[in-house]
């Protein structure tokens, strides 16, 4: 028999023996290892979706005026054009009647829409005139798929084509997008705009912005970007109160395993004496202990990993309202993480065990 | 030059003295008995020899090695070479099969081979043992199985303290003709302790110690 093969068996058997403390000691770095699991998931998750919702914008800066209940006149936008901005598009806000309640109207020029919301997600294809509308998808469950819809306002009705639903999991999805120019007509603002969404290089942002509040005085200029770090540093806060948490886990969770081998190896004395007393070097004893842990510190691991998903996917929800996408890379940090666990917390136990004197102890004092 | 080489050992436990200066020399091959009454150091010496205790003072060198000058690795290494351990209360690996428990040794000392393991138990008549587990065997078959570990390595010195301690006279006799015959066989030296007379009548020459020092040191005619 191979000795890799031998000390296999001894380790399964010295495993099968014990199997209780080890469930006890894995069940505790299960704990340590799902919060590991958690400190890494949710915050990597949370900045994914942060940047999936800035990339749904396509837009790092909002134009909007000073005065909320005043807009911005379109002729007064043609200064932007002339700046470091890559792409922009318009909006003007209102409220029109559908057949079943009061809708919010988004006007847009589609062709600047189209170009800068990279992110939007169209469910059909996008309008090519002016009797054409855009959706949002929760407009579908109300009109239920209805190729034509009318809005009507002030007494007046006209019917529209849906070209397509728009899906953007935000506040978008509750608007009807239509032409700008057909919806300055339906409130009565020729002209006007609600906002202007704008994308600029990162560096040029503070210079647009600077800009466009020089030449327009009665605009103010609001950076996306803010919200982003807003979010971010509430997230760096999050991920250290978590780190604080997991680290103390962590350190019950040795303390635990430290425990469990110290118990483990006192119980075993007579077992050590004796692998002493047939030759055994501290190095080839400390061995069958160890790997013992590290068994014990892979079950935790293995364990540790599914738990850690199911509560890092139950934060995001009820914190954040969506779930996130775990990247499998954490699986192996679980085992890494209760590995890790396992042999911290046997290492002095082992080391002590492993200085007895096999005279006294075979003698049975 | 003498196989085992003790000059002037003594061992210390607190303000307790178990050893008092002790010399012995045994040739090789030889089976030497130490007798003595309960407390006598008879047993510190044999975990002197053995190096599984340190001396106080003085020195054991084994086959030309001072085992005093060894690192406690090194002196685990010389051990698995050279010796072979019977104890009075049978120490085993309590979840591993009478044949698993011999293979431990084989493990320490160089391969596992299991053929051999099975041989050597089955020529101590403990063929249908093999895959008991020691509780489940008498205390005669357990210190077989003692024994089969102790020669697997085909130690040149084996160190038995007390080993018919726990045992009716029948199991002595039948522990005690093993160990003549493999004597016979094996050309290995054997270092026994006992505190009975009969034991001790097995044994080539006895060694009797008292109060830490030895007393007598006879031929067994």
């Amino acid at each position: 028999m191979k000795k890799s093969r031998w000390f296999a068996l001894f380790l399964k058997k010295a495993v099968m023996e014990r199997m209780g403390r080890i469930v006890f000691a894995a069940a505790a770095i299960t704990v340590a290892t799902t919060l590991s699991v958690v400190l890494f998931a949710v915050p990597a998750g949370i900045s994914e979706r942060l940047g999936e919702e800035l990339k749904a914008y396509g837009a790092n800066l909002v134009v909007v005026p000073l005065n909320e209940s005043s807009y911005i006149n379109e002729n007064e936008l043609l200064n932007i054009h002339k700046g470091p901005v890559d792409s922009f598009f318009y909006q003007l806000y209102g409220q029109a009647n559908l057949d079943k309640g009061v809708v919010e109207i988004v006007g847009v020029d589609f062709s600047q829409a189209k170009q800068a919301a990279m992110g939007w997600k169209i469910h059909g294809r996008w309008p090519v005139h002016s009797e054409e509308i855009l959706a949002g998808a929760a407009i579908k469950e109300i009109i239920g798929g209805m190729e034509k819809v009318g809005l009507s306002w002030e007494g007046r009705k006209k019917e529209f084509k849906v070209a397509g639903f728009l899906e953007t999991g935000g506040r978008e999805d509750k608007n009807i997008f239509l032409d700008i120019k057909e919806a300055q007509g339906i409130l009565n603002l020729h002209g006007k705009v609600s906002a202007v969404f704008l994308r600029a290089k990162r560096e040029n942002l503070e210079t647009v912005s600077k800009e466009i509040e020089r030449s327009m005085p009665s605009v103010k200029v609001k950076t996306l970007q803010e919200v982003a770090r807003a979010e971010e540093i509430f997230l760096k806060r999050i991920q250290f109160l978590m780190a604080f948490v997991t680290f103390v886990v962590l350190c019950g969770a040795i303390v635990s395993v430290s425990s469990t081998m110290m118990t483990t190896t006192i119980e075993r004395r007579r077992e050590i004496a004796l692998m002493k007393a047939l030759g055994g070097t501290r190095l080839i004893i400390g061995l069958f202990f160890i790997a013992e842990a590290v068994l014990t510190g892979i079950a935790g691991g293995i364990a540790g990993f599914p738990l850690g998903v199911l509560l890092s996917q139950m934060i995001a929800k009820s914190s954040f309202g969506s779930f996130i996408s775990v990247s499998a890379y954490l699986f192996f940090l679980s085992i890494a993480v209760g590995m890790m666990i396992a042999i911290a917390g046997s290492i002095i136990p082992v080391k002590g065990a492993l200085r007895l004197d096999p005279a006294i102890v075979l003698r049975g004092e | 030059m003498s196989f085992i080489l003790v000059g002037g050992l003594t061992k210390h436990y607190g303000t307790t003295t178990a050893l008092k200066g002790i010399d012995l020399e045994v040739q090789e091959g030889e089976w030497v008995c130490i007798m003595g009454p309960s407390g006598s150091g008879k047993s510190t010496l044999l975990n002197l020899i053995g190096g599984l205790d340190r001396a106080t003072g003085g020195r054991v060198a084994i086959d030309g090695v001072e085992i005093n000058a060894l690192s406690e690795d090194s002196l685990s290494r010389f051990r698995r070479e050279i010796m072979g351990f019977i104890f009075q209360q049978s120490h085993f690996i309590p979840y591993l099969s009478a044949a698993e428990n011999v293979m431990l040794a084989q493990y320490f000392h160089s391969i596992c081979d299991e053929e051999e393991a099975r041989e050597v138990l089955t020529q101590l008549g403990l063929g249908d043992r093999l895959h008991h587990r020691p509780s489940q065997l008498s205390g005669g078959e357990q210190q077989r199985v003692c024994i089969a570990r102790a020669i697997i390595n085909n130690p040149k010195l084996l160190l038995a303290d007390e080993p018919t301690g726990n045992l009716d006279r029948e199991n002595t006799i039948l522990t005690l003709e093993t160990l003549k015959e493999l004597h016979k066989a094996g050309q290995f030296t054997i270092l026994l302790v006992t505190h009975d007379p009969f034991v001790a009548k097995w044994a080539q020459r006895v060694v009797t110690i008292e109060d830490g020092r030895i007393v007598r040191d006879e031929l067994n005619t």
